[in-house]
């Protein structure tokens, strides 16, 4: 609804309004409005990627930069989980299908969050073995950060393989229809 | 891989007219989660089933089903020829 009153603030409306309909504004407030989540396909796969660069920062460069790096890529990660399928824009009690896209959401990011965890200890353990028969020397966590780091990068595993998850079972958006 | 139910709430609400948000709020959902409903991407639990088919006060059979239900038209048809 535009403004009416003044002719100056009038038009400043209409154009404000021409901005959000030429940007998607409005159309994503609408979807704000009605508590329809966002499936996400590429963003879960930046921030994985992200998350790996930052570990691998942390392994192969400097100390501090990766761990921060893998902490902000969580963080983000955490952030776009509100709007994701695991998310509830609409308030109040999730219904049974939201439950259930929560919980098989978080089963497939836990799952590869322990094999992840499982691989990696079986790579340092075996990186440890080769080092005590002179075979190279292989990086394992020492600092704290190193711990941080790791913890962070297996939250953010978790995080963007659930949402990705729940994104891939959400059905195609519904038509407008009564909403 | 879960069975596939046919349902017909799309016909009931039609003919009740009310909306994807009324019913929704009548049963304690979603509307999207109505709309999945309507267009076979979900299948109900039994308590969700059984609120959808007191809501229009029909027993769910008549709601729910494994096979498809004919058409509007096809029924009424069926309806014209017994006459």
């Amino acid at each position: 609804m535009t403004y009416k009153g003044d002719p100056i603030a009038e038009k400043l409306d209409k154009v404000a309004g021409a901005v959000a309909g030429a940007t998607g504004l409005t159309r994503m407030q609408r979807r704000f409005n009605s508590g329809r989540t966002f499936r996400f396909h590429f963003v879960p796969l930046i921030l994985l990627a992200a998350a790996i660069a930052g570990l691998w920062v942390q392994i192969a460069l400097t100390d501090m930069l990766g761990y921060l790096f893998v902490m902000v890529a969580w963080m983000v990660s955490s952030a776009i989980q509100a709007f994701s399928p695991l998310g509830n824009l609409r308030g109040g009690r999730p219904d049974e299908r939201e439950a259930a896209l929560v919980r098989s959401g978080h089963f497939a990011g836990l799952l590869a969050a322990v094999a992840v965890a499982v691989l990696g200890c079986f790579a340092l353990g075996m990186g440890a073995v080769a080092a005590q028969f002179h075979l190279g020397s292989f990086w394992a966590p020492e600092s704290g950060t190193d711990w941080f780091a790791l913890a962070f990068f297996l939250l953010a595993v978790e995080a963007n393989v659930a949402v990705l998850a729940a994104s891939a079972k959400l059905p195609d958006d519904l038509d407008d229809e009564d909403e | 891989m879960s069975v596939k139910i046919y349902n017909r709430i799309a016909v009931f609400r039609a003919e009740a007219g009310i909306s994807r948000k009324a019913l929704a709020d009548k049963v304690g959902v979603n509307p999207q989660t109505i709309g999945f409903l309507e267009r076979g991407d979900y299948n109900p639990s039994l308590e969700l089933a059984l609120r959808v088919a007191e809501v229009f006060k029909v027993p769910v059979e008549l709601l729910f089903s494994f096979r498809p239900f004919p058409s509007v038209a096809a029924t009424l048809l069926g309806q014209g020829d017994q006459a």
